[in-house]
């Protein structure tokens, strides 16, 4: 394995090299180029100027208690997104929870355990998921799954908890808990198609050899085909947490748009994204400096959840 | 769609109804405008094309009323009429506010009348303020379109089999009660004592009543509100402040979200927000124990459930329609929206009319527009001519004429309240008071 990578990388680098020192007559082509890339690179950074100049008076005049602040009053303030930035992780979070095991399930069943003649379209049906619009889920969420949660699933798990926290409180359908559940099904085929793509390029030497020393079918996908796959997987998560995390229409929905930080999980709430949503068209004033202020808090945290993502991709890779 | 169709016939033929109610004579302005259809060919209006837009309360008028002038206006003009005016587009009362002064619309609605000051606070400062050279009152006019009414939507099914017939009486104070969270079940007794009718009746043997038990249920009330900034949200808490004065804990500021005014900023925690008039209705469909505020055409002509009795300001328990609703505009004929002598119009607020049979919860819509177009460059994507300035006056003096060809017609047919004559001539002073390089545009 590890003589073969490092072989690849040696000649991918001498190709480099090559164009690298390729003849005069590439020289516009290579321009061009270097103008793509460096285009793609000055929207990006105008993107975030114009965002940060936006925000800029809503930072100033409100600071650290945007961060801090448990009170979201548009149009006068105080502007405090603390139940905004709770509320967001909060749906993710639950969001992974459903989608992380389930999405691992699948695409293991999708790989090792469905026959083969069905793979095809079972693999269709899961990423048939993604082709559907988000407000579709939206409207899923508000007309089928709050009757659901209302008679059902609530009932349900205040009951089995005894109404102990975080299963206490009304019981509206509108929740933090519907929003984390309708975003679960929104990010599993990201999860299932990405960790399905890189837990087929473990290399069969590794299973056929766990199956040698006699472990089970089911020891070999946990303890050597998950393994060798994480770096990928955890790709895969971190790809699913961001769309969780930005989505916007479905969230704003069903989970109640009410600024409030979280008592249990059928509290109602507001994400950042979906208040951005259903705030900026009426904005005047400090609102639509204080609503960019939140963009750029959006901004924060795909990114560094990007960056940790890649921060353990890279771990993963070195103790390889 | 058949519900639908019924629900829309049975509001015009109410409203038809209602025209010959409104003898008020005009106070202050004179009528001078009739609805001018006609253009010749050098007002080359034919491939004009000034944007509209703003307020959603208005999208549905809008989108009947401009192919309906156009149709009629080329009765009138034949090919010089104006036949390239695009639909209107509800993007929200502040965005039709922001369009029109920043010129990306030539008319903006709202219903929230530029320059509202609530508390002593002008909520238009932040759009009016900044770059632009227009940032006076004078430099627009503001013309009342449509009028219409605020119905407080509940959902309570188990109220359902026995009192069907029988709808909720609710009064401000339980209203603003709900909205601040002291009033926190269906069952409260200021709620049943406003409601003497929804009770179990115990029998002894011999079948006379011996004891009389609210039949309110004790479900917990989840007031759904709107999470966007809403002219209607502006219409339901001018009416809690008019009404509950130091009981409505109120703060000062932008009434348009209503989590700004319900309890000084917090909305109680049962609470729900609701995308759009569309949005809270179908958040209290889905809610049971839910009450929200949507305007009238939505509990009338798309949902199936019931709206409360409102308790008016002479004792009486009335319910929305267009009749209760024209009542309330009726009431303020004597202190109607006026304008100043330079031309603003003010005194808007017709929530909680003094009349036995007013429903207290009501507001118009305005249009507005630049009062002189002369160096503005464009405006709402048309080049700023006199002839740009005139057909956008002669659509806005059309909408509000009452004849069988005025777009007053087309409101009624859509489920809106046809405006009181003395709001007409008001409507039609305010585009009177257009002019080009401050000269008359001479309408007829």
């Amino acid at each position: 394995m590890k003589t073969k990578e490092t072989e690849t990388h040696v000649a991918g680098s001498e190709v480099a090299e090559r164009i690298r020192r390729s003849a005069t007559s590439d020289r516009p082509y290579r321009f061009l180029l270097r103008g793509t890339a460096l285009f793609f690179g000055a929207v990006i950074v105008l993107f975030v100027w114009s965002v940060l100049h936006t925000a800029w008076p809503a930072l100033r005049e409100f600071g650290f208690h945007m961060v801090t602040g448990s009170r979201w009053v548009p149009g006068t303030g105080p502007y405090g997104a603390l139940p905004l930035l709770v509320d967001t992780l909060l749906t993710t979070l639950i969001a992974l929870v459903i989608a992380v095991p389930v999405g691992l399930a699948s695409a293991l069943a999708l790989l090792f355990l469905i026959p083969q003649r069905l793979r095809t379209t079972s693999s269709a049906l899961v990423e048939l998921l993604a082709a559907v619009p988000s407000v579709v889920y939206g409207l899923w969420g508000l007309w089928y799954l709050i009757p659901w949660l209302n008679k059902t699933l609530d009932p349900f798990l205040a009951g089995i908890t005894g109404g102990a926290w975080p299963f206490n409180g009304p019981q509206e359908g509108f929740s933090v808990l519907l929003a984390g559940i309708v975003l679960s099904i929104m990010i599993l085929p990201t999860i299932v198609a990405i960790s399905r793509d890189v837990i087929s390029v473990v290399p069969n030497d590794l299973i056929e050899g766990g199956l040698s020393l006699g472990a089970t079918r089911s020891q070999v996908l946990v303890r050597v085909v998950l393994p060798s796959a994480r770096t990928g997987i955890l790709g895969a998560i971190a790809l699913g947490a961001g769309r969780a995390l930005g989505e916007t229409i479905a969230v704003a929905m069903v989970i109640g748009s009410n600024p409030q930080l979280p008592r249990s999980l059928f509290s109602t709430g507001a994400t950042l994204a979906s208040t951005i949503a259903t705030e900026f068209g009426e904005a005047t004033g400090s609102t639509g400096s204080a609503l960019a202020a939140l963009a750029l808090m959006l901004m924060i945290i795909t990114a560094a959840v990007n960056a940790g993502a890649r921060l353990l991709t890279k771990r993963a890779l070195a103790h390889r | 769609m058949k519900k639908n169709f019924r629900g829309k016939l049975g509001v015009a033929i109410a409203s038809l109804g209602l025209l010959s109610t409104f003898a008020v004579t005009p106070a202050g302005a004179t009528a001078t405008l009739t609805g001018d259809l006609t253009f010749a060919s050098s007002d080359g209006a034919a491939s004009l094309n000034p944007a509209m837009g703003g307020s959603s309360f208005d999208e549905p008028f809008f989108n009947a009323a401009i192919p309906v002038y156009m149709s009629e206006a080329a009765k009138v003009s034949g090919a010089n009429a104006p036949s390239a005016i695009s639909l209107y587009s509800p993007t929200g009362s502040t965005a039709g506010k922001k369009g029109v002064v920043a010129g990306t619309y030539a008319v903006g609605a709202s219903d929230v009348p530029m320059g509202t000051v609530v508390n002593g606070t002008n909520l238009d400062a932040s759009i009016l303020t900044g770059a632009n050279a227009a940032s006076t009152l004078t430099n627009y006019v503001q013309v009342p379109v449509v009028l219409g009414g605020v119905g407080m939507m509940y959902n309570l099914p188990s109220l359902n089999s026995k009192f069907k017939k029988t709808p909720v009486i609710l009064n401000s104070a339980v209203l603003a009660g709900m909205y601040d969270g002291a009033i926190t079940k269906w069952n409260n007794a200021a709620i049943c004592h406003l409601n003497p009718k929804i009770v179990n009746l115990k029998k002894n043997k011999k079948g006379r009543v011996i004891r009389r038990t609210c039949a309110l249920p004790s479900t917990t009330v989840v007031p759904v509100y709107r999470a966007d900034g809403s002219g209607t949200s502006f219409i339901f808490s001018n009416y809690l402040n008019a009404t509950q004065g130091a009981n409505y804990k109120t703060s000062a500021g932008t009434e348009v979200y209503p989590n700004t005014t319900f309890n000084q900023g917090q909305v109680p925690s049962d609470g729900l927000g609701g995308q759009k008039n569309a949005g809270v209705a179908a958040d209290v469909e889905q809610t049971v124990g839910g009450i929200g505020y949507v305007e009238y055409s939505y509990i009338l002509l798309q949902h199936t459930l019931p709206a409360a009795l409102i308790v008016n300001a002479k004792g009486k328990d009335v319910a929305v329609n267009p009749t209760t609703v024209a009542a309330d505009a009726a009431s303020f004929s004597a202190s109607p929206p006026s304008e100043s002598s330079a031309g603003v119009v003010s005194n808007f607020s017709i929530v909680n009319g003094a009349g036995a049979g007013d429903y207290p919860i009501a507001g118009y819509s305005w249009a507005i527009v630049r009062e002189d177009w002369n160096g503005l460059g464009t405006v709402g994507g048309t080049s700023a001519s006199l002839n740009s300035e005139k057909l956008v006056a002669k659509f806005l003096d059309w909408t509000v004429q009452s004849g069988a060809q005025g777009g007053q017609t087309v409101a009624q047919q859509q489920g809106y309240v046809p405006l009181p004559a003395y709001v007409t001539t008001l409507a039609e002073h305010q585009v009177s008071l257009m002019t080009y390089n401050a000269q008359s545009l001479a309408l007829s």
